[in-house]
């Protein structure tokens, strides 16, 4: 695997908000591509855990006593960091068996997220779907698990068809219903050109 | 596998068809030289995708000649390597599906399908064994998978876990003795290929299912008013895997001839499945 930093374009001490940061920013460019998301993911979770094993080995060497997890996951240190791990490596049994051991109360977003995770690696796809819905409806702002969410959205409203078919078309001329930010404003510039030729105008500004 | 998995002729090229039909053509002839005349009437275009899979992700040419029909010597077809180990590798799991297939009938259909099942399964038993023979030890893995399905279906799982055996049954089939880069994405796409069938087919049967009281999975669902919606998404979702799987691979042939299959051949099924009695003229090519 490549230097997880590497993937995410950052120096080897960025702190973790950057890497957040970073993480978010590539993750919306490169929604659609799954195998960057895949290298993505992988690179954020590897850094992410690294976090929390410092800071793990901080809480033993400070207090001595047991460590206590991190309760908000949105601070980016992952809850379930050693079940991430586990997954990272592919061995989805025992990353189940852990997340299965986990109590009801503690069954946060995350763990209905790592949960369809392993359905979806499994390939089942309809208790998949749930969980990531249920991830997603617990934390709408979470963009991991919104971005799973939607992917399997998509997919069940058949985008596989969809994705072909713009791939189809995208030749020298593309048929209408592909109006785009760039083509409104062209069309307003000569509408406005031709309203100044006979007199009138229709945006005051140019 | 039940005849879900078929080209959609409208979007085919002529050459396509040509090399579609000429691998049927060659199983056919296969099972005829390998188990006799009678089980070539159980062929299906499944199994032509199954082996036209297993011939794109290697590299090495399957070698096609002119050749003629057996059964109607005027038409031409076109002939794979008569020792084209895919293609005999199909046959042989052709006679094992069409087995369990039986076995599955004599347990749940109808009183005449029963007898009808049953008077033929002293045949198939025996041809079951030779391609038991042939095959080695996947043939146990079909048997292990099919005890599972049962022992789900008893306890009334779920539609991921009623799916999971076939599903994994497709996977190692078609992943069995072969060398290909990737093999994890080959076995994720024979996965959700055989996912898909299983899905498709209980969708086809949930109605007649209801009737009889056999088990399907969707059944929990079916008074739902969006049970169509249902169906249509978790056939689209299984599908869209699969594809992504197709995607990770490197085809060296046939790929236009998949990739209709894939998109369009199992969109017509998908629409006809869901709307019966529409489409009725979509006959496989």
């Amino acid at each position: 695997m490549r230097n997880p930093y590497e993937v995410l374009g950052l120096p080897q001490d960025a702190s973790l908000d950057d890497v957040k940061k970073a993480y978010r920013e590539l993750a919306r460019i490169h929604n659609n591509d799954y195998q960057k998301m895949d290298e993505l993911n992988a690179a954020y979770d590897a850094i992410v855990m690294n976090f929390g094993n410092k800071n793990r080995s901080n809480t033993y060497a400070n207090t001595n006593s047991q460590y206590t997890y991190n309760s908000d996951p949105a601070d980016g240190i992952s809850e379930f960091g050693d079940i991430r791990a586990k997954l990272n490596n592919g061995r989805i049994d025992d990353a189940e068996m852990l997340l299965d051991g986990i109590p009801h109360p503690r069954r946060n977003a995350e763990w209905f997220y790592l949960k369809g995770t392993i359905q979806h690696r499994r390939g089942w796809l309809e208790s998949a779907a749930e969980s990531f819905e249920r991830a997603h409806n617990m934390e709408p702002q979470n963009p991991e698990y919104s971005a799973a969410f939607k992917q399997l959205n998509r997919e069940k409203k058949g985008h596989y068809r969809q994705e072909r078919n713009t791939n189809q078309n995208s030749g020298c001329c593309t048929p209408c219903g592909s109006c785009d930010g760039c083509d409104i404003c062209t069309g307003l510039c000569c509408a406005d050109c031709c309203c100044e030729c006979m007199g009138g105008d229709l945006i005051r500004c140019c | 596998m039940l005849g879900y998995i078929r080209a959609y002729k409208p979007e085919m090229k002529f050459k396509d068809y040509e090399l579609y039909k000429g691998v049927y053509c060659t199983l056919c002839k296969s099972l005829g030289k390998r188990y006799g005349f009678i089980p070539r009437f159980i062929l299906s275009y499944d199994f032509t995708f199954f082996a036209m899979v297993r011939m794109a992700v290697r590299n090495r040419c399957p070698g096609f000649t002119q050749s003629h029909c057996s059964f109607n010597p005027a038409k031409k077809c076109l002939d794979c390597n008569r020792d084209n180990e895919d293609i005999a590798y199909t046959a042989d799991v052709s006679i094992l599906m069409i087995y369990h297939k039986l076995c599955d009938n004599i347990q749940d259909s109808k009183f005449f399908k029963r007898m009808f099942c049953r008077l033929v399964m002293p045949y198939a038993k025996h041809l079951y064994k030779k391609a038991c023979r042939r095959t080695g030890e996947i043939s146990k893995v079909l048997e292990e998978q099919m005890a599972r399905q049962q022992e789900i279906e008893n306890r009334n799982g779920s539609l991921d876990e009623a799916a999971d055996p076939s599903a994994v049954m497709l996977s190692k089939l078609l992943a069995h003795n072969i060398e290909c880069e990737d093999i994890s994405a080959l076995a994720n796409f024979g996965y959700m290929v055989g996912r898909w069938v299983y899905i498709t087919d209980a969708v086809n049967d949930c109605e007649d299912d209801i009737k009889d009281g056999s088990f399907n999975p969707l059944k929990k669902r079916f008074a739902d008013k969006n049970f169509a919606e249902h169906c249509e998404e978790m056939m689209n979702l299984t599908i869209g895997e699969a594809i992504i799987s197709y995607k990770r691979l490197k085809i060296f042939r046939f790929d236009d001839i998949l990739t209709n299959i894939l998109y369009d051949g199992v969109y017509a099924v998908t629409q006809k499945v869901l709307k019966k009695g529409d489409a009725e003229d979509e006959k496989s090519v």
